[in-house]
């Protein structure tokens, strides 16, 4: 036995194993870009916007559902009643901020560098087409913009639920409503934020000059068109319907059975449903342009 | 030949009026390929459509015996691609981005990661591996870039200028690592400017110009030749004469005899002539024309 | 100048330009340690790996930066303390200077006026034809190929008729044809007696544009001189040939006899052998393949090479 030896051969072992298809490429594309917009795995200094974005996004549901909690102590919540000091549309009135301008920073992060560093050549030789290059983007974006729509609202339910006089079990079932208008109010969000950001994405150059122009494009448009219609100038009932960052507003309103006050679009007489159309449109619109953009370059 | 891993039938591709490639048919077999051409005469094109990023105008075009043109897609599982510049996520380390890559080409979440591991030691990154690419300087970036194109172990890799930027320890060890990678079972199509380069690794040579292909075939059919060349110590005049009564056919420039002796053995022949003469040799061996004497024959114009 | 050629090979005998003792450092970083080298007519090559100092060498050459310590005199004159001597040297950076729209006379006349060249045009036209670039003179840079900006970049450094030349990393990019013509293009300048001097990684087409060249690693001055005698100087390193014969080991033990060789590998149809004599192996090696009848097919140096003798250079600084 002691006059054995052995020497492995540490060289080149080919890989015999399964090759999973697009389906399993664009999944490990979708993890990749949330850990791209949430700097996980990169540089500290990439953390910090989103981290703080989530912060803010966080707490003012936990500040709803304690200060609900603090004055339960006294006056029991009725079942369907919210927080005296706000409830889930109110929520959504608050995060929109967050999540445009998450969408803002995002958006050309999940885009721009693919192309500027010359990475888009790696995905042309992997087994994914151009349309699935983009649907892992375009999803990362979606999944993190979820989230934080729907998470802290989630917390929120499931805390006015444990307050509610009716106790947790029936005021969950109560409250099932509120579930169904969070998450069409979340999605109308997502898209009426999203899209513009990846149109945007698909064409600029550097990242931060796109997270300009597209809180300009959002910001300054619908403070504009908001001016307009205030002011009464004529045209004004145009430019409401370019109030980019208030249609998903409108819509939610409508959802909820909710009246938000200086909104563009309504104070010009439009119907909910009008900015409900144009949020798709500019979806649409995003989708055609973003995949004929891609097909030429990969 | 054994099934050609590359096999074009009349392939033709033009950007509106611009015709980048014309009637390529080429059937290609498995080993390590060179490309190459003048800039502009259509290796980028080719390759590309190799991929199956281009779709080409007309033609047939497969690679590893798949039709690229009706869909690439399960070939790219089996392909590797090292571009020409940079195609790294800067803000991500090499070690993220090799496992990535893995992925990418299909491959499970814990192969990927062992595959990775082994791949960025075999193309010599350690501790930097950790790093965040950014901070590369271009040799370590041109060897984070081979170990995405091979992480996956495809059957063949396409290598665009492997050497630029490298410097010569860099370029040596770029050779080196290119001309290791048929012993693992890897066909490799290298376009590069450096025709030395493509005479040190490659058994196949690709020749383009103006779209066109003016070579396909063995890289010893194109340079072998019969003459002899012995370049000699002493007065090659002496030699020469010797070698011309003898028979032979000889030419010489500076202190370089070529000898051709269709009559005979060449090669025995110079060693007698020299043992006769006592005068030494320098260097002896079957002249080969090099890449760049047949490209220059050409008469090649770049389309510029 | 005091005649220097009977000095090291570092020196030239009538040198345009001639570095003595230069240091420079960054901070801590000392990029150049203590250099005495000298240039002259004709074409030298600086080779080194990345971080040797060559880029830093060739800034103090054009004056773009002064050493630290020791001096830069070009034509006799230190560059630092007379800024005219700038005008004697061209320079084609790496770089490229990106200027699209214009053709590429402009840029050349427009270079050359920036230089105070008193007639701008006259001097592009000549720096055109020299470069053979005539018939694409008027055609946007913007368009041009690899190759063909090269080209633009020598002319442009042309345009002022400097009598040194310094042409960093020339060939990046540049397809087999174009380098072939730039290769011979460089020689030619030297040949014409300017002073050129190419940084380049791709050590074979080094060989081919000169013997003389300036090897720097980590700084300092590696070796100097021409190609074959640098590698001649590194004595303790026996040459290797690769030798392809029909009966490897009947020669090789035959060679072994003879004491001309250090020593012998069997490698399939040939073999390789270490000798410090090539010269001498070379002569015996005809005779002896006849007295055994044995059929020799090659007798090839491995390390004679540029490549082969820079690698030595460097190996021997890990």
């Amino acid at each position: 036995m002691s006059d054995r030896g052995v020497v492995f051969d540490l060289g080149y072992v080919p890989y015999e194993g399964p090759r999973l298809g697009t389906a399993a490429a664009v999944r490990a594309e979708v993890r990749d870009g949330i850990r791209r917009v949430l700097g996980l795995r990169r540089k500290a200094r990439k953390k910090i916007l989103p981290w703080m974005l989530v912060g803010i996004a966080l707490i003012p549901a936990i500040v709803f559902v304690g200060l609900a909690f603090l004055l339960s102590s006294f006056d029991p919540l009725g079942a369907g009643e919210d927080s005296p000091f706000g409830g889930h549309v109110d929520f959504f009135g608050l995060i929109g901020n967050v999540v445009l301008l998450f969408a803002a920073l995002a958006g050309p992060e999940l885009l721009v560098p693919d192309r500027t560093e010359g990475v888009l050549a790696v995905y042309s030789s992997r087994p994914m087409r151009p349309r699935d290059y983009l649907l892992g983007r375009t999803g990362a974006l979606a999944i993190v913009l979820a989230g934080f729509l729907l998470v802290p609202q989630f917390l929120m339910y499931l805390g006015f639920a444990a307050l509610d006089d009716a106790g947790f079990l029936r005021a969950l079932a109560e409250r099932s409503d509120d579930l169904v208008q969070i998450v069409l109010s979340s999605g109308v969000y997502m898209l009426a934020y999203g899209a513009p950001a990846i149109l945007i994405a698909t064409f600029a150059r550097r990242t931060a000059p796109a997270t300009g122009v597209y809180l300009a494009l959002m910001l300054v448009l619908s403070g504009f068109a908001q001016g307009m219609v205030e002011g009464d100038v004529t045209g004004a009932r145009f430019a409401a319907l370019g109030a980019l960052a208030q249609h998903p507003v409108v819509v939610t309103d409508w959802i909820f059975d909710h009246s938000t006050f200086g909104l563009a679009p309504v104070d010009a007489g439009w119907d909910p449903w009008v900015s409900l159309a144009i949020i798709l449109l500019v979806t649409a619109v995003t989708a055609v342009v973003t995949i004929r953009r891609y097909r030429s370059l990969m | 030949m054994t099934a050609p891993i590359i096999s074009t039938k009349g392939m033709s591709h033009a950007y509106g009026d611009i015709v980048a490639l014309h009637d390529v048919t080429i059937d290609v077999p498995p080993g390590s390929i060179g490309l190459v051409g003048a800039n502009g005469a259509g290796k980028t094109t080719l390759i590309k459509i190799l991929l199956g990023i281009l779709e080409p105008t007309v033609g047939s075009v497969d690679v590893l015996s798949v039709d690229v043109v009706k869909d690439p897609i399960p070939m790219r599982s089996n392909v590797g691609y090292m571009p020409e510049g940079s195609c790294l996520p800067l803000s991500q380390t090499a070690a993220d981005f090799t496992v990535y890559a893995a992925e990418l080409a299909g491959l499970p979440r814990r192969a990927s990661r062992q595959r990775a591991s082994d791949v960025l030691t075999l193309v010599g990154l350690h501790e930097e591996r950790f790093r965040y690419m950014g901070e590369f300087s271009t040799g370590m970036k041109q060897r984070a870039m081979l170990a995405q194109a091979i992480v996956h172990d495809p059957s063949l890799v396409f290598l665009d200028e492997p050497t630029a930027g490298l410097d010569p320890e860099g370029r040596e060890e770029m050779l080196e690592l290119v001309g290791r990678l048929g012993s693992f079972g890897i066909n490799v199509l290298t376009s590069s400017h450096v025709l030395t380069d493509i005479e040190r690794t490659c058994d196949w040579v690709i020749m383009l110009d103006g779209g066109r292909v003016l070579r396909n075939g063995p890289l010893a059919g194109l340079t072998d030749t019969s003459t002899v060349e012995v370049e000699v110590l002493g007065d090659p005049v002496v030699v020469a004469e010797a070698l011309t009564r003898a028979g032979a056919t000889v030419e010489t420039d500076h202190q370089t005899v070529f000898v051709e002796y269709p009559a005979g053995d060449t090669f025995v022949l110079v060693r007698d002539v020299l043992a006769d003469t006592g005068i030494g040799m320098r260097r002896l061996g079957a002249r080969s024309t090099s890449l760049e004497d047949i490209f220059l024959a050409q008469d090649l114009e770049p389309p510029s | 100048m005091i005649d220097t050629a009977a000095q090291s090979p570092a020196f030239v005998a009538g040198p345009t330009v001639v570095v003595t003792n230069a240091s420079k450092w960054f901070g801590q970083k000392v990029a150049v340690s203590d250099i005495s080298c000298s240039f002259g007519p004709g074409v030298t090559g600086l080779l080194g790996p990345n971080g040797a100092g060559k880029t830093t060498l060739l800034r103090m050459l054009t004056g773009l930066i002064g050493p630290s310590e020791g001096s830069v005199s070009v034509l006799d004159s230190d560059l630092r303390e007379d800024p005219s001597g700038y005008r004697q040297v061209g320079l084609v950076p790496e770089e490229d200077a990106v200027y699209g729209g214009m053709t590429a006379r402009q840029f050349i006349a427009y270079g050359s006026k920036l230089s105070g060249n008193p007639d701008p045009g006259a001097a592009a036209q000549r720096a055109l034809a020299e470069v053979e670039m005539l018939d694409a003179a008027d055609r946007q840079i913007g368009g041009f190929s690899k190759g063909m900006r090269q080209r633009t970049k020598v002319a442009a450094a042309l345009a002022n008729d400097p009598s040194i030349l310094i042409l960093d990393e020339p060939l990046n990019g540049t397809d087999p044809v174009q380098r072939a013509k730039l290769i011979g293009l460089f020689r030619q300048l030297g040949a014409t007696g300017r002073t050129v001097i190419v940084s380049s990684h791709v050590l074979q087409e080094v060989e081919r544009m000169t013997d003389r060249v300036l090897a720097m690693v980590d700084g300092k001055l590696a070796a100097a001189g021409d190609i074959s005698a640098i590698r001649k100087a590194m004595t303790d390193i026996p040459y290797r040939v690769f030798i392809e014969v029909d009966d490897p080991r009947k020669l090789g033990s035959a060679l072994v006899g003879e004491d001309v060789i250090d020593g012998i590998t069997i490698d399939g149809g040939g073999l390789h052998a270490e000798a410090h004599d090539l010269a001498q192996l070379g002569t015996l090696l005809p005779r002896l393949s006849r007295d055994l009848d044995v059929r020799l097919t090659t007798f090839r140096p491995e390390d004679e090479s540029l490549e082969s003798v820079f690698r030595y250079l460097v190996r021997g600084r890990k």
